[in-house]
Order: C-alpha cells, then sequence, then structure tokens
C-alpha cells in the first residue's frame, strides 16, 4: 500500500505542478481584470461584450462604469447586476448592448460563465457542493477549465509557430481598418458574419435570460436601456437585415432602446475592425452617449 | 455523476480512502461502505429513481430466497416468473411503453382503425437495463440450481449496485462477483497500479477518441442530406469509432475502479475491430451482454441441439432481442437483423467458431487474408453502425442511399473537415496501439511489460498530456450506452 500511495502521490505532484503552470498562465491571460469590481461610488453601468471595451473608462467622466468584459453574454450581465444588487450597490441605470448578434447562438456557447462565476451566489446552484465546484474547485484545477485549455494551447501553438513560420506571414495583419483595401474588409467581415450568425435561429436561453434581466431592474427600479454599438459601413452592407432581435425584446417590455448603429457609417477611422471601435471612436462614442 | 467528472474525481479518492484505511479492512464496513456510495452515485442522477432500484433489489432478494427453500417444482417456477414478469414489467413500462403505443397505433391506422393510444412523458431511469438483467441472471442461477441464494442483504445490494457497473454494466453474474464480494479483500498493488493504468486508457479512450469522433458524426449525420457520399461514409466510421471508444472507454474505467477496490470484473471488449468474422466479432463486443443472451435466451429456446432450422430461429431471435434491448427504436431492431443476416452463413457453414484465438497471435503484422477478412467484416459493421446512430428508419434510408451515389467517389468535405485531420490522425495513432496491445486485457497492458519506469512514466504523461491538449473539453458527453 505504501508504494502504491507513494507512486500515486508522485504522479499527483505532476499533475498538480502541471496545474500550477496552467493556473498561472490563466491568472496572467484569462482571468485578469475580470474580477475588477466598481467602487460603489459609481450608480450607472455600461455591460456589453467585446463591443464595450472601446469605451474604457472614458465613461468615468459622466460617472458611468464600464464594466464590459470581452464575451460577456446575458447570462454573465445577469450575474453582475444580481451581484451589485446583493453587495448594495445603489443602481439608476444599466446601459446594455443589444446588438444584432446579442442572442447568437454563438454568444450562448463562447460566453464567460467560468470568468463571471465569481459574482455569483450559492442560491444560483442547486447544491453548497455545486457552488463549491463552480466558483472555487474549477478555478484552482484550472486543467478542468475547457477555455483556458484553449487559450494555454493557442498560446504554445503561437510561441512554438514563430520558431519554424517566418514573421509578417500575413502583410495585412497590422495595417489599421481604414487603411484597408474594400475587398479585405469584405473577407474579413464575412468570416465574422459567419461565426456570429452561422446559425439561422436565436438562442432560447439568451432570450430567457434577456427577459430575466428586464424583470430584474423593473423589481429593483433600475433603469435600463439598450445600446446597439456603431458599426462600420461594410459590416452594415453585408449584415443586410440580420438580427436575432434583443432590441425588439427590449422594446416590447416598453424599454428604451439607444440604436447608434449607423452614427459612424462613414468613419472608417473610428473603428478597429469588423465590428469593434477604436479608443478613438469609442471616446466620441461615449460623449454622444452619455453627455446629456 | 459521470466517470470523466470534477465529481467523479473527488467522489473516487473519498471512496477508495475510506474503504482501505477507515474500514479496518473489515469485510462487512467495506460493504457497507460500498453500498452507500454506490446509492450516492446513483442518487446523484435522479434520487428519485432509487426507489426503483431498491425495489428491484429487495424483490430479487427475496424471490431468490423463495425459489431457494421452494420444496416442489410448481413453487419454484412460480416465484421465478413472478420476479422475472415484475422486472420486464418495470423495463417495459419505463422503456418501450411509447413504442409499443405508437407501434399498436400506426398498425391500426394502417387497417382503417383510429387508435388514440396516449404516449407517456417516461424519464428512463440510468441504467435500470443492466441492473434488471443483473437481478434476472441472479435469480434464474437459482432455479437452474447453479448457485445457493445470498443471505446478506447488504452483500446481495452490492452485487446489483456495485457504483462501477451500476450505469451500464458489465453485466455481471452471480457465480462471478457474489464471491468476490463475500471474500475478505486485501490491498493487491499489482492490481491496483493496473486498475489506474486501465482507467487511464478509458479516459483516453472516451475523452480523446470518442468525444472528438461524437462532434463530426454528429455534424454528418444531423444534416446528412447535404453531404457527399465519401462524406456520409466518412461520418459512419466516425461513429463507428465514437461507439466504440464510449462504450468500452467506460468499460475500461469500470473495471479499472473496481480493481482499486480489490474486484475483477467482466471483461466486456476485446479488440473487436480487429475480428475476422461476425461470429468473432460478437465474442468481442460487449462481451457480458452477449454471454448473458446466449446462457438466458439461446441455450434455453434450444440453442443449436434442435437442428439447423433451430439454430438459425435462435440466432434471430437472440439478435432481434439484443437490438430491442438497446433501445425502443425500429433502428436498433434492424441494426440487430443486420447482425443476424451477417452471422448467417457462419451458422449455416458451421464456421462460427474457426477464429477463436487473437488474430496473427505472436506476429507484428496479419497475412494478407487475415486483414481482407477483417476489412470485410470491418466494413460490415460500420454498416450496421448506419442504422444504430440515425435517428429513424427514414433517416437511415437516405444516409445509406446517400452513400451509394455518383459522389461517393469524390473527396470528403464537411464544416470542420480541417480540424477533424487532428482526429483521424489520432484515431489510427489509437489503432495502431490497439493493434499492438491485442494480446492483452486491454491495449495499454502492454506497456507493464516495459522494464524502465522512466519509459513507463513517460508513456503515462504523453497520453495524460494528449488528453489535455487533444480531449473534447467542449462540453461533458454522456457516455452513449446510459440511455439503455
Amino acid at each position: 500500500m505504501k508504494k502504491f500511495i507513494l507512486g500515486v502521490l508522485s504522479f499527483l505532484l505532476i499533475l498538480l505542478i502541471f496545474n500550477g503552470v496552467v493556473l498561472s498562465f490563466a491568472n496572467l491571460h484569462y482571468y485578469k481584470n475580470y474580477d475588477k469590481k466598481p467602487s460603489k461610488n459609481y450608480s450607472s453601468f455600461i455591460m456589453s461584450d467585446s463591443h464595450g471595451l472601446p469605451i474604457g473608462d472614458f465613461s468615468e467622466e459622466f460617472n458611468v462604469y464600464n464594466f464590459s468584459a470581452g464575451s460577456d453574454s446575458y447570462f454573465d450581465i445577469e450575474r453582475k447586476i444580481k451581484y451589485l444588487i446583493e453587495n448594495d450597490y445603489k443602481i439608476d441605470t444599466i446601459y446594455m448592448t443589444v446588438d444584432d448578434h446579442a442572442l447568437s447562438p454563438h454568444r450562448e456557447h463562447a460566453n464567460n460563465l467560468d470568468r463571471s462565476v465569481i459574482y455569483s451566489s450559492e442560491d444560483e446552484y442547486d447544491s453548497h457542493f455545486s457552488y463549491l465546484r463552480e466558483k472555487y474547485i474549477k478555478y484552482y484545477l484550472a486543467i478542468f477549465q475547457p477555455r483556458v485549455r484553449t487559450l494555454f494551447k493557442q498560446y504554445l501553438k503561437e510561441n512554438f509557430k514563430h520558431i519554424y513560420i517566418k514573421k509578417n506571414d500575413n502583410p495585412n495583419k497590422d495595417v489599421p481598418w481604414y487603411k484597408l483595401s474594400e475587398n479585405e474588409r469584405i473577407k474579413r467581415v464575412e468570416i465574422r458574419k459567419q461565426a456570429q450568425f452561422g446559425s439561422e435561429f436565436k438562442s432560447k436561453k439568451l432570450e430567457e435570460t434577456l427577459i430575466e434581466i428586464i424583470n430584474l431592474c423593473r423589481m429593483n427600479k433600475i433603469e435600463l436601456i439598450g445600446i446597439k454599438f456603431p458599426i462600420p459601413n461594410t459590416y452594415v452592407k453585408i449584415l443586410g437585415d440580420k438580427n436575432f432581435g434583443a432590441d425588439k425584446v427590449l422594446l416590447s417590455y416598453g424599454v428604451t432602446v439607444i440604436d447608434s448603429k449607423l452614427i459612424f457609417i462613414d468613419h472608417n477611422e473610428y473603428f478597429k475592425n469588423t465590428d469593434h471601435m477604436n479608443s478613438k471612436g469609442g471616446k466620441i462614442f461615449t460623449k454622444i452617449l452619455l453627455d446629456k | 455523476m459521470l466517470f470523466n467528472s470534477i465529481d467523479f474525481a473527488i467522489f473516487l479518492p473519498i471512496v477508495f480512502i475510506l474503504y482501505w484505511f477507515a474500514t479496518k479492512k473489515n469485510l462487512r464496513v467495506q460493504n457497507i461502505l460500498l453500498l452507500v456510495s454506490s446509492y450516492f452515485f446513483y442518487a446523484c442522477w435522479d434520487w428519485r429513481f432509487m426507489f426503483l432500484l431498491i425495489f428491484s433489489t429487495l424483490l430479487d432478494y427475496f424471490t431468490g430466497i423463495k425459489i431457494y427453500e421452494s420444496t416442489n417444482h410448481r413453487k419454484k417456477m412460480f416465484w421465478l416468473w413472478f420476479s422475472v414478469i415484475i422486472n420486464l414489467g418495470f423495463l417495459g413500462v419505463f422503456k418501450y411503453y411509447n413504442f409499443f403505443a405508437t407501434s399498436v397505433a400506426n398498425g391500426l391506422s394502417l387497417l382503417g382503425f383510429q387508435a388514440n393510444m396516449s404516449s407517456l412523458q417516461i424519464i428512463l431511469p440510468v441504467g435500470i437495463s443492466f441492473y434488471t438483467f443483473h437481478g434476472l441472471s441472479y435469480v434464474i442461477d437459482l432455479y437452474k440450481n447453479r448457485i445457493k441464494p445470498e443471505r446478506n442483504f447488504v452483500d446481495y445490494s452490492v452485487f446489483v449496485s456495485f457504483f462501477p457497473l451500476l450505469v451500464a454494466g458489465p453485466i455481471e453474474r452471480a457465480t462471478h462477483l457474489l464471491p468476490q464480494i463475500r471474500k475478505k479483500r486485501e490491498f493487491d498493488y499489482s492490481k491496483a497500479i493496473d486498475g489506474l493504468r486501465q482507467i487511464l486508457w478509458g479516459l483516453f479512450k472516451k475523452i480523446v477518441i470518442a468525444d472528438n469522433c461524437a462532434e463530426y458524426a454528429n455534424t454528418i449525420f444531423n444534416n446528412s442530406a447535404a453531404y457527399s457520399g465519401s462524406t456520409l461514409v466518412l461520418g459512419a466510421l466516425f461513429f463507428t469509432f465514437q461507439i466504440y471508444c464510449d462504450f468500452s472507454g467506460y468499460s475500461d474505467i469500470a473495471l479499472g475502479t473496481a480493481r482499486l477496490f480489490g474486484i475483477d470484473l467482466l471483461k466486456n471488449f476485446a479488440f473487436p475491430y480487429f475480428s475476422r468474422d461476425i461470429a468473432e466479432f460478437w465474442r468481442r463486443w460487449h462481451i457480458s451482454l452477449s454471454s448473458w443472451f446466449k446462457d438466458y435466451l439461446y441455450i434455453p429456446l434450444g440453442g443449436s441441439r434442435g437442428g439447423m432450422w433451430m439454430k438459425i430461429r435462435n440466432t434471430f431471435i437472440i439478435f432481434l432481442v439484443s437490438g430491442f434491448w438497446h433501445g425502443a427504436s425500429w433502428t436498433f431492431i434492424v441494426w440487430g437483423f443486420l447482425n443476424a443476416l451477417y452471422i448467417m452463413p457462419s451458422i449455416i457453414f458451421d464456421t462460427h467458431r474457426n477464429n477463436l484465438d487473437t488474430v496473427a497471435k505472436g506476429k507484428l503484422l496479419p497475412t494478407v487474408k487475415e486483414i481482407s477478412s477483417i476489412g470485410i467484416t470491418f466494413g460490415l459493421t460500420v454498416f450496421a453502425w448506419i442504422f444504430f446512430r440515425a435517428n429513424g428508419m427514414s433517416h437511415a434510408l437516405s444516409y445509406v442511399s446517400g452513400i451509394f451515389s455518383a459522389s461517393l467517389f469524390t473527396l470528403p468535405k464537411f464544416i470542420g473537415m480541417s480540424e477533424a485531420l487532428t482526429t483521424i490522425i489520432l484515431v489510427v495513432i489509437f489503432m495502431i496501439v490497439e493493434w499492438i496491445g491485442r494480446e492483452n486485457q486491454y491495449a495499454l497492458e502492454i506497456i507493464k511489460t516495459v522494464r524502465s519506469k522512466v519509459i513507463r512514466w513517460s508513456f503515462y504523461l504523453v497520453i495524460l498530456l494528449t488528453v489535455y491538449f487533444y480531449g473534447n473539453f467542449g462540453e461533458t458527453v454522456e457516455f452513449i450506452y446510459f440511455q439503455f
């Protein structure tokens, strides 16, 4: 038995060391900044996926905290709102994304549930063990986190790639959006569209959560405002009338929606890529949105 | 609680430590612990169905004693049928009610009658087909005077619900498992190490091969109308490896886990895709079920004693019942029928016991004749799996007709084809390892023969890293056989 225990412990030690490496990687490249919690001085918040990131901290000038994070879905946004309520934040207004892709099945799968778990409370789980498993065990046992695994693999691939692939293999890689040819822009938008609108059907689960968010805000007397972020001309043209309809859900519940989709239609210089503003665009947009 | 989940990774070491350290190796305490942990394991799925498991255990425990104590044959027979009818009754209601209701309604409507057979929303209790068959084998063996009844209720309950085999087998026999439960168990180092190795191999099969193949098999099967014949063949191949690695991976984890507790379970798979004919395939695929049907259905029906027609009839019966056991759908019945057809030539020409030994035993490579017979058997199996996987009979038929089209000779193409190449390479490597280790209980067992500890450990680490980097962690996929 002693020999067996020693063998198992050695094996576990190797696993533990590997887990430590993966956890350090995850903290540096994945969890970093996600757990940054707002100060209680704020009473208004912007909640969005990566489309809200260009706003950066420009909104703080208007006393609005930007609580957005890349890949945040309505599941994650609901957790954040509940967290603010449970922790006695005084919330007046929430500006929330209702972009055309917000209810896409792609967003249902590519979400931040493994990160936003830090905002969840025990009530969300069916048992104390599930709560512990989701919130703590999965975090510390980083080798069991599928998203971390994917990022870690990608990171290693990218680093090994430099050994056998010459740099600048894609000449357009670092060219700003506004300097790209229209053909190149169209090519990139098509790929993006395929990822976000690959399915014909919207996500039922996300729609249910969106309705829960609307009701949660009503119950807690929070003003909810939907935002459609600006997108460049090429994306508008290729997207056509594709929309999973998050904005329509809000409108049907009598919630205000600010549609800014077309405000920068002739300003490619305000965009970083296919459908995200750059910092310059973010700054101007913040002013338009919040400077009442 | 799935074998490939964090919950099981926590559950297993806790039970292991309690079993060997907290029980002071007292057999009674160890068995009570196994029973409690098995019930906990089952309750993690759905505690509401615990009553069925406990009821089935109680039923067979008491009828077993009644059969043994009955002095005349009629009474013995009564108690046997009492148990069989109730056991199969539960199985029938939970698993087959809707199938019969809709089939009868469809049949009557074909004859011009309008039948209003209401279908029920019945949840299939996980493992019901497996623990029902455990209980049945016990009462039938008692009736046949092969065993004596187990008077200790805890021991009997462990036999029915031992957690490694509870939800997807192997289907154990009282003659094999009960004596092990009754006997004092000592910790055996080599057995335990072997158990861990088999668990590792099972995890590799499930997470790396089965779950990756599942993704592509689902993509192709769920949109089969959109794909070329060659892509449909590829889809069928993906499913062929998915089902093998899913189920045999589960069995490896079950057998390995049981070994950690000093218990040997029946072997369930023996490299079936290297079979040279269908009879050999069925001696190597889901062995515990095949032998169950042979012992409790084929032989009681007369087996091969009544001449050729009797043999043919009985063979068809066991394959059709085996198909039906897998699920209440015509696709499973057709799958069983196809296998019966495949095996017929060897039954008629009495060649079904030609290939009893491992293929190319003691050699590195098979002969050309062996390669061609393995290829033909494999091809037939792949064809039958199409019916097993299809969503219904019309889907299966359209899938098959899609294969036999001009597009069969084009290059396969589907969304995700480039990612699938990695999976194809992994399957090829896996099959090479399976071939090298085919004379062992499971392929990775061959590593035992490597004397250098460094090489052995390096091999384990390579497998672990492959599981980590190439395993499918998208969403934990349930084992296919849980639905049966």
